[in-house]
């Protein structure tokens, strides 16, 4: 456990800018603090511009649980707060001292007139230094056309420039040329380890119960760590605290549930909101007791209370429990799934100093159940995760921020347990791996002068590796050379990394910036998978003597212009990203039910992505969309692979196109419309064939040398709202969608195989998912 | 268990449609395939052929004229002959092999010359074969499981070769016993039904091969029925053969059993 003694000093010129800010505010000031809440539920609001009219004040913005700071010298002010989709707040405030002072925003119905009200755009998007950030809109996802009226975040978050989906209808997504594995997704700061239903068709996020979904393209500030390549932080509900409500939807597969209140009013709410899938359902309505007993759904559920201690204090206690369940008849039966609970408090220390203490456990688990002859086979599995995390937010002065907090993880890993009810067959247990992951980190938000703003941090991780358990060596054939022993608790290998991250903007004009950043992101946890599609018996493996920690750093400029008073909102960024101890596999690598799984990896891949993402976008109006373009590369690197030489990744696609239309027509109607265009991913086709086993084999020459067909597609949808009536609470809504609209035959698969008409030839057979998909959705609330 | 998963994943999609399209290949220069057979029952056989272009018809030209030698590790050194009647097949029935015995291939094709290594592990007895079915939906696929008692220690590797009434199946059944070590053998020999147009019926004669193989044979038979399993990215199996040759040398043990399906 050595750190580099050349690291310790990075920290200094940052230790003395931290300093000089804070002496800067040893004059007599006075805080105005609180928290930014919506007036009809009780919601904290995250993201709330908070500002004065003092003349020193640049203003401050709520943070994740709606606690903002300003401060401001003795006297009267006018404090203004700006939240997009709320009315504007203006209020006068006599401040003889520290003052608390809670915020209630009104929402702003969402009605034409409304619309045109809200003429004064904020130019966030210009001054805020963080790059590579998209936050989501829940309404704007709400409207969007998707496979088969299944609202879904993830699939939603792929529309944007730089975010490129794992495939047709997938949930999964590959961030600036990294993997879907490296991407950290986040409910409620309990990381998701399988965030998919349905082999990837649907995400396990319920969007009834999100409130906020904030993206990093890998340019996260220091809070964030443990993946190489994005940030996807969602946040759930807290519920209405005010009155009940109830809501819900019967979609063309699953119907949807959310129930939300207070439990004691003002002071304490829940939210439970679940969702299953039926189109097993129709499989009992068959005649054949084979098929009624064939199983195919998933369920989730999402929970949460919170309850106000005191002026000062908060508690929230959320959890998600979601399970797929796939069976055909007796012969083979298996659930998956992933279950995280976070005990949070939220503590206000002063009226500067913010604290949360976060208590955290994450679990992905598979179980699976094979009937062979007489017996069943039992295969078990799972990842479990505990996690305690404390974070401070101290709002130096209204140009300073500094956020700093650590973090200590557990990670267990079952690889899997292999059992049966024939006596003949002996169990096997697949050695568990264990590993403290660790960081602590400072974050410092800084407005530098008028004209430049600053993020920047650093983090400092660790990964170590504990015993019990055998640990090999081996040689470049996979062979073991030796194998170490280590007993219960014994370190057997430790990697600290310094991960500095930094994110600033210049702005040139009230609509025009130029923002940069660097990021050095470090990964411990590794998915061993094969498969090109990704499978809930992915195992997770943290490093080791033989894995060392996945390394990314990233480089990026953009260039940002709003037009026409803030209505249009353009950017153009480019990224530079290298990887470094990138991981892949030997050929027919044997990743299952293996103790040496390490010995079909190989290590010391090297890997590059860069490219250029425009985009172009209208938040207000009748009309609203964007429009995404990204023109990237991404290559790798293996000493073993393509005679060593640089070849495209899976995830390289040159063009990426995105056109995202909303277009409200009047108080009921709203149509919407996605078409998507990129260009195939790079894959491994076969240069020849041969005999053996007297059967035909394909020959393959390069690594990835070919493309699959260009993928497009066109999504509709139209949503009729019912009558607005002001004296009833009861509303409802019914959405029609189409997904591939004009039927484009996208390649799924293609697969080489003997003619199976004529086997003395070889066909190439592709498959195709979905075309012409119809859903139709009911939404209500009361 | 891969398949399960793509199985249903396909199942899903009750709109999935399939279509024969037309690929732009590069056609790789034809390259030397080299299947060579030691075991303890049957004379050693090593087939020598060609590899071809994807649109070509899947006949694989056979390469005459070889010199090919095996020679053992107690210092026997046995010559094979073409074939008159299969070209391309050089046979001895000098040898049959022995467990315990490593066997070196040496071909000399046109002065270019590759080596493979092979080690003959220990028998395990295949005691023998029995019926099975499982049901997938709606259907109903007769299948068999041999049955054999692993021997206790990890390190066993099997290849389960099976025939129905006088046609080989295509799947490559490579078995470790990192599952179920020691243990009596439960898992059965599933099939495509798809791949190999053809379903197990009542009267069915079906043959199985137990093959007891070295581990870089098991390799290359993991390798080779994963990359039939179109999930991976495919790559061609790592061979045991110099000199850059497709193909496998493999000294094994061969036990078979016959079974009518009832």
């Amino acid at each position: 456990m050595k750190i580099n003694p050349y690291k310790k000093y990075y920290l200094l010129p940052i230790m003395a800018f931290l300093l000089s800010n804070y002496t800067a505010i040893a004059q007599t000031k006075y805080t105005i603090s609180g928290t930014v809440k919506d007036s009809k539920t009780g919601e904290v609001l995250i993201g709330a511009s908070v500002k004065t009219d003092s003349l020193s004040s640049a203003g401050s913005v709520s943070n994740a649980y709606g606690f903002y700071a300003v401060s401001v010298a003795r006297g009267t002010y006018k404090l203004t707060v700006n939240y997009v989709g709320y009315k504007l707040f203006t209020t006068q405030l006599d401040i003889q001292s520290n003052t608390a002072f809670d915020i209630i925003l009104t929402p702003q119905s969402v009605t034409l007139n409304d619309v045109t009200v809200v003429s004064k755009r904020k130019n966030d998007n210009i001054t805020k230094p963080q790059m590579g950030a998209e936050k989501l809109n829940m309404t704007e996802i709400d409207q969007l056309p998707v496979l088969l009226g299944e609202r879904d975040v993830l699939k939603s978050i792929q529309l944007l420039p730089g975010i490129k989906s794992a495939g047709e209808g997938n949930s999964g997504f590959f961030v600036r040329g990294g993997g879907s594995e490296q991407n950290l997704i986040l409910l409620d700061e309990a990381p998701v380890y399988n965030p998919s239903h349905l082999l990837g068709f649907f995400s396990t996020f319920n969007s009834d119960a999100i409130k906020d979904v904030t993206l990093f393209k890998g340019t996260m500030p220091a809070q964030y760590g443990g993946r190489l390549s994005s940030v996807e932080d969602i946040k759930m509900k807290d519920g209405n605290n005010k009155d009940f409500d109830v809501s819900g939807g019967i979609g063309t597969i699953s119907s949807r549930i959310n129930i939300e209140g207070p439990i004691v009013k003002d002071k304490s709410s829940f939210i439970v909101s679940a969702r299953r899938t039926y189109a097993d359902m129709f499989l009992k309505l068959s005649h054949d007791t084979t098929i009624k007993s064939n199983k195919i759904y998933f369920y989730d559920l999402n929970a949460k209370a919170n309850y106000i201690l005191g002026k000062k204090d908060r508690l929230y206690l959320s959890g998600y429990f979601g399970r797929d369940v796939l069976g055909f008849g007796q012969t083979f039966n298996t659930d998956w799934g992933n279950t995280t609970g976070t005990l949070r408090w939220n503590h206000i220390v002063n009226s500067r100093l913010f604290s949360n203490t976060s208590f955290i456990y994450s679990n992905f688990q598979y179980n699976i159940a094979i009937k062979s002859g007489q017996d069943n086979l039992y295969i078990n599995s799972h990842v479990e995760d505990l996690n305690l995390k404390q974070d401070f937010d101290l709002f130096m002065n209204n140009n300073s921020k500094l956020k700093f907090g650590v973090n200590v993880i557990h990670h267990s890993v079952a690889p899997g347990k292999v059992s049966s009810d024939n006596p003949g067959f002996k169990s096997n247990y697949y050695q568990n791996k264990n590993s403290w992951e660790s960081a602590a980190y400072v974050s410092h938000e800084v407005a530098a002068s008028s004209k430049l703003n600053l993020i920047y941090g650093l983090r400092l991780s660790n990964l170590i590796v504990i015993g019990p358990g055998n640990f090999y060596q081996y040689d470049s054939a996979g062979n073991t050379l030796d194998t170490l022993k280590y007993n219960n608790g014994q370190t057997v290998a430790s990697y600290w990394n310094l991960e500095p991250r930094a994110s600033a903007s210049y702005v040139l004009s009230k609509e025009q910036s130029l923002k940069a950043s660097y990021t050095r992101n470090v990964q411990n946890l590794h998915l061993i998978s094969n498969s090109t599609s990704g499978s809930p018996t992915d195992l997770w493996l943290p490093s080791s003597n033989n894995i060392k920690p996945e390394i990314a750093d990233q480089l990026s400029f953009g260039y940002f212009r709003n037009l026409k008073d803030n209505e249009y909102e353009f950017s153009a960024e480019v990224y530079y990203k290298w990887m470094q101890n990138q991981i892949d596999y030997k050929s027919g690598a044997q990743l299952r039910a293996n103790d040496n799984v390490e010995s079909q990896l190989l290590f010391g891949g090297t890997g590059r992505a860069y490219g250029l993402e425009l985009l172009m976008r209208k938040k207000v109006g009748k009309l609203t969309g964007w429009i995404g373009y990204t023109l990237s590369r991404t290559e790798k690197k293996f000493a073993e692979i393509n005679n060593g030489s640089y070849y495209p990744a899976k995830q390289d696609r040159t063009h990426d196109i995105s056109v995202v239309g909303i277009y409200k027509l009047n108080e009921r109607w709203t149509f919407s419309g996605t078409w998507i265009y990129y260009t195939g991913s790079a894959v491994t086709f076969p240069s020849g064939k041969y005999k053996v086993n007297n059967q035909t084999v394909f020959l393959y020459t390069e690594r990835n040398g070919y493309r699959m067909p260009a993928y497009h597609r066109l999504d509709i949808a139209a949503t009729i709202d019912s009558k607005k009536n002001k004296t009833r609470k009861y509303q409802s809504s019914w959405t029609f969608g189409l997904y591939n609209a004009y039927g484009r035959e996208n390649a799924y698969m293609i697969e080489f195989k003997d003619d199976p008409n004529d086997p003395t030839k070889t066909v190439a057979e592709q498959t195709t998912l979905f075309k012409f998909v119809p859903s139709v959705t009911w939404n209500f609330k009361f | 268990m891969n398949k399960y998963f793509l199985l249903i994943s396909l199942s899903i999609t009750l709109f999935a449609c399939k279509k024969i399209i037309n690929v732009d290949l590069n056609n790789a220069p034809p390259q030397l395939v080299i299947e060579g057979l030691v075991n303890d029952v049957n004379p050693a056989t090593i087939t020598i052929s060609k590899s071809v272009i994807f649109s070509s018809s899947n006949t694989f030209p056979s390469v005459s004229g070889a010199f090919v030698t095996i020679k053992d590790n107690v210092g026997n050194t046995y010559t094979l002959s073409e074939s008159s009647s299969v070209p391309g097949t050089y046979t001895t029935s000098a040898i049959i092999g022995k467990s315990g015995r490593t066997y070196t291939l040496n071909v000399n094709v046109n002065g270019a010359i590759y080596t493979a290594i092979s080690s003959m592990p220990a028998l395990v007895n295949l005691d023998t074969i029995l019926p099975d079915q499982i049901a997938f939906g709606s259907k109903i696929l007769k299948v068999v499981t041999p049955i054999f008692t692993d021997p206790p220690g990890l390190g066993n590797y099997y290849q389960l070769v099976e025939k129905v009434n006088s046609r080989l199946l295509k799947n490559v059944n490579a078995w470790n016993d990192n599952v179920n070590d020691g243990g009596t053998n439960t898992r059965r020999l599933i099939y495509s039904d798809d791949v190999d147009s053809l379903n197990i019926k009542k009267g069915d004669t079906v043959t199985v091969e137990m093959r007891c193989i070295d581990k870089n044979i098991f390799n290359y038979m993991y390798a080779l029925a994963d990359l039939s399993s179109s999930q991976t990215t495919p790559s061609n199996p790592v061979s045991n053969i110099s000199n850059g040759a497709l193909g496998y040398f493999s000294a094994h043990t061969s036990r078979q059993k016959k079974i009518v399906m009832p």
